[in-house]
């Protein structure tokens, strides 16, 4: 598929500075067309600031950002959002309180096409009937979904969506995520959200963006961001790890869990996840049970290695273990980052 | 074991508002200090008179005549100070504290004063006093002697305490729901008698309230010209206005002038101040405080203190104002006479309410929208205006027309500068206050589904900005309708509106004839100000 390797989204060293703090310092990005990116990191890592750049709504202090080809911020050049066919679906949405669902949707679309437009998004997000309504009369997740009506309508050829779930409660969040990852993947827009939730991330997204100071620290696809991190820090934002570190000599690292596999030389640490790890019942394993966390569906069980450190496996709701058991611990897969 | 935990799904506090959208475009500022220069040139050029005739003369002024102004200007402003705190937070107090009968009615009816100006209130004191007055006439009829006139300074105290303690009253009843039970409670819990308690805890935390209503009062009596002409007693407005009328030479009223401007700065920059303090003390209580059970006597006090107070701010002035009117209408007075009046001063005022309306959106969306350290200090220097002498700044306005714009000067183009240089701030804060509540995200939104800046003002910014616009423009309408001074100064020769029909027809004593203008005013400006009073209050 050409469409695969077109970018709908390009940012070159990008620096925005507000007062004394650096919110981007050489961000780069590229988004291909079709897919569903999403902007990960904690707070203040720069994520909404790329998304406002992006949208024409903020401008760069340097660098360069083009959309669908078209350059539209650099040194010598600022296209105003009104002229970047790029939707936006805000945070506490937006929608403008004076006006009804359906004119709402159709605000950003060509009088001509308006009616159709404004009845194709709304039949898409599931709100047909709903036109007459006033945003203050809809629930949280069906004005959720007028936002997002509101800015496919006008056929942009990108979607932001800044933190899109965050105003929703936890339970209605995971369905309403899965719709609106759903209704972009037929729409076929290219998206870009913006999130701090690793799990929301990890699973609506063709592309996962980690993000810290400012920068993207790695762009991967969620698998591969998952046991492939860069470093430490991404291995810890994305998820329970714990860290050993060790000598790699000729191909190998050995452990207090066993010997890996590595590419690297000198001082290394290894990361392994909870569910990498296999904890058995044994009378004669050196290893003790230290902790037990019983979640109903799996269980956290903190196990401590006989040389002293302490190593966590998710296990699935058996075995039943009791602090003080003797276990023997197996790892199924490690990733090795070199020592800093 | 070395394990990071990831701060996994925690709730991420919202982005600080994204206010800081670059630079505002040329053609805000442009209109923006269209607006405000204006406002702030009779200011400046009274400041720079007082300066330089420091250095040289007082404009003729001796020194020992200036002292009795400050003196008297400083017994008057320090006098009512104190009893419109007392009477305010009594008032408040007994209203929202207390178990009386009534709270809200009595706590509604001690605000509706506001609606009587103190020219108005002047001209009821003197139709209640004096040979043929309504107390005097209903006294002798029984028998007894009549009052004399009420003027000088017991007159003029009496009546601007009567018609400013409802601004305390309206500062206090909020810090007072605000003020934590427990606080006391803590107190006496910790051994503190009952009069410490009152002097360290509860009114420590009305202080904030009480100094912002007082030095808010301090700047009005500061600035009244109506009563204390009225009711003669002489202040710094009343020997400018004196020295204006009588001379051709404009200096001496313009050093006045200055001087007291200069006076009021002080007390707005003391304003401001104790309200941002006032702002920063404000605390949610954690339950609302038993109300104070009133017995006996106790109780009888306060019904009657409160019955007092409504029937001389409030009930003895409209009685009087009907009972004059009346008697005019009588001896065969007309009453279309304030007609002409009328539709003067509501025009007068509907067209300074619609242009200051205008003026003010693009300083607003400056300085909401495109907040910066420049556009705080348009903002300040906006509000550095407010509530100055209307006096001072009219007569500012005057003698730069008659220097430097003769054609301008007793035109009816002048007296609207003038209004909306005046009230800029009032709708001002009225539309800031709307924006803000209009998200930029909505704005945003808009542009990004490819409204262009002008389209997004437009069709989003300005239909959700109409409420607030429409109560900024109402405060100003219905403070237009009231202005006196600076309309007397600067009005066409024969433009009588109502306030300046009130004043003169009192000051020639045609009571009937005043009366009559009188209630017309409190009449039209009643009703809207009620409201604005009443939303305030309850809500």
């Amino acid at each position: 598929m050409p469409d695969e390797y077109t970018l709908a989204i390009r940012a070159r060293q990008v620096d925005r500075r507000f007062g004394a703090v650096l919110a981007l310092d050489g961000f780069n990005i590229d988004v291909h067309a079709g897919h569903v990116m999403t902007l990960l990191g904690p707070s203040g890592s720069g994520k909404t600031t790329a998304l406002r750049l992006v949208a024409g709504f903020d401008r760069p202090d340097h660098g360069s950002i083009e959309v669908g080809g078209v350059v539209v911020a650099d040194e010598s050049t600022f296209v105003p959002p009104e002229n970047r066919r790029v939707g936006m679906v805000f945070q506490d949405y937006a929608l403008f309180p004076h006006m009804t669902v359906a004119r709402n949707v159709g605000y950003g679309v060509d009088r001509d096409i308006r009616r159709r437009r404004v009845a194709e998004t709304l039949d898409l997000v599931g709100l047909d009937g709903k036109e007459q309504r006033l945003p203050h009369e809809l629930s949280g997740g069906e004005q959720q979904r007028v936002a997002l009506a509101r800015a496919l309508a006008p056929e942009p050829s990108v979607i932001l969506l800044d933190e899109p779930f965050s105003n929703l409660d936890a339970a209605l969040r995971t369905r309403v995520r899965t719709e609106v990852a759903d209704i972009l993947r037929t729409a076929g827009t290219t998206a870009v959200f913006v999130t701090h939730d690793q799990e929301e991330a990890l699973s609506t997204s063709d592309f996962v963006a980690v993000m810290r100071a400012g920068q993207v620290v790695q762009a991967a696809r969620p698998t591969d961001l998952y046991h492939d991190p860069v470093d430490e820090w991404v291995a810890s934002f994305l998820g329970d790890a714990d860290f050993f570190g060790g000598e790699a000599a000729s191909g190998k690292v050995a452990t207090p869990v066993g010997e890996f596999p590595t590419n690297l030389k000198g001082s290394v640490r290894v990361m392994i996840r909870p569910e990498s790890v296999v904890v058995s019942p044994n009378e004669t394993g050196t290893a003790v049970v230290r902790q037990r966390q019983f979640f109903g569906h799996d269980q956290l069980v903190t196990v401590a290695l006989k040389e002293g450190q302490e190593i966590r496996a998710r296990l699935g709701p058996t075995p039943y273990l009791e602090p003080g058991d003797p276990v023997s611990v197996s790892v199924r897969r490690a990733t090795t980052f070199p020592a800093r | 074991m070395t394990t990071i935990a990831p701060p996994r799904g925690t709730r991420e506090s919202r982005k600080p508002s994204p206010a800081k959208r670059g630079r505002a475009p040329f053609a805000l500022w442009a209109l923006g200090l269209l607006a405000v220069v204006p406002a702030t040139t009779p200011i400046i050029y009274l400041l720079w008179t007082v300066l330089r005739a420091g250095v040289t003369d007082t404009g003729g002024i001796p020194p020992a005549r200036l002292a009795s102004l400050f003196a008297s200007t400083a017994v008057l402003v320090a006098a009512v100070t104190l009893t419109t705190a007392v009477l305010g937070t009594a008032t408040a107090w007994l209203t929202t504290r207390t178990d009386l009968a009534g709270r809200r009615v009595w706590s509604t009816l001690v605000t509706v004063p506001l609606v009587i100006p103190s020219y108005v209130g002047a001209l009821a004191m003197l139709g209640t006093s004096g040979n043929s007055g309504l107390v005097t006439e209903a006294l002798r009829a029984i028998g007894l002697p009549g009052l004399p006139v009420f003027t000088g300074f017991w007159a003029t105290w009496g009546a601007l305490s009567l018609w400013n303690f409802s601004y305390v009253h309206l500062l206090a009843v909020p810090a007072i729901r605000r003020m934590d039970p427990a606080l006391e409670e803590a107190a006496r819990g910790l051994g503190s008698s009952r009069w410490r308690t009152l002097r360290t805890v509860t009114v420590a935390q009305l202080r904030p309230a009480l100094l912002s209503g007082s030095l808010l009062v301090s700047l009005y009596v500061l600035s009244d010209f109506g009563a204390v002409s009225l009711l003669r007693y002489e202040t710094f407005t009343r020997a400018i206005y004196a020295q204006f009328r009588g001379r051709l030479d404009v200096t001496p009223a313009l050093f006045l002038s200055g001087i007291l401007i200069v006076v009021a700065l002080v007390l707005v920059w003391a304003e401001q101040r104790s309200r941002g303090r006032a702002a920063l003390a404000a605390t949610r209580p954690t339950r609302v405080p038993e109300r104070v059970r009133l017995r006996g006597v106790g109780r009888l006090g306060a019904y009657g203190f409160l019955t007092a107070v409504v029937t001389g701010a409030l009930v003895l002035p409209l009685a009087t104002l009907a009972w004059w009117t009346i008697r005019g209408l009588s001896l065969g007075n007309p009453v279309d006479t304030v007609l002409p009046e009328l539709a003067r001063s509501t025009s007068v005022a509907g067209g300074a309410a619609a242009i200051t309306v205008l003026a003010v959106v693009p300083l607003a969306i400056l300085t909401v929208r495109h907040a910066s350290r420049r556009t705080r200090l348009l903002e300040s220097v906006t509000w550095s205006t407010y509530s100055l002498p209307h006096l001072a700044v009219g007569l500012g306005f005057l003698v730069i027309a008659l220097r430097f714009v003769p054609p301008l000067y007793q035109t009816v183009s002048l007296l609207m500068v003038a209004y909306v240089a005046m009230f800029l701030p009032q709708a001002l804060s009225a539309a800031q206050t709307g924006l803000r509540q209009v998200g930029v995200s909505i704005e945003e939104a808009s542009r990004g589904l490819g409204v262009g800046a002008f389209g997004t003002l437009r069709r989003v910014t300005l239909p959700l900005l109409g409420p607030s616009l429409l109560a900024g423009g109402a405060l100003v309408f219905l403070t237009v309708m009231k202005e006196l001074p600076a309309t007397l100064l600067l009005r066409p020769t024969g433009f009588e509106t109502l306030a300046v029909r009130i004043w003169s027809a009192s000051s020639e004593l045609f009571y009937t004839q005043a009366s009559l203008a009188a209630l017309a005013l409190v009449a039209v400006s009643a009703v809207p100000l009620y409201f604005l009073v009443a939303r305030d209050l309850h809500d």
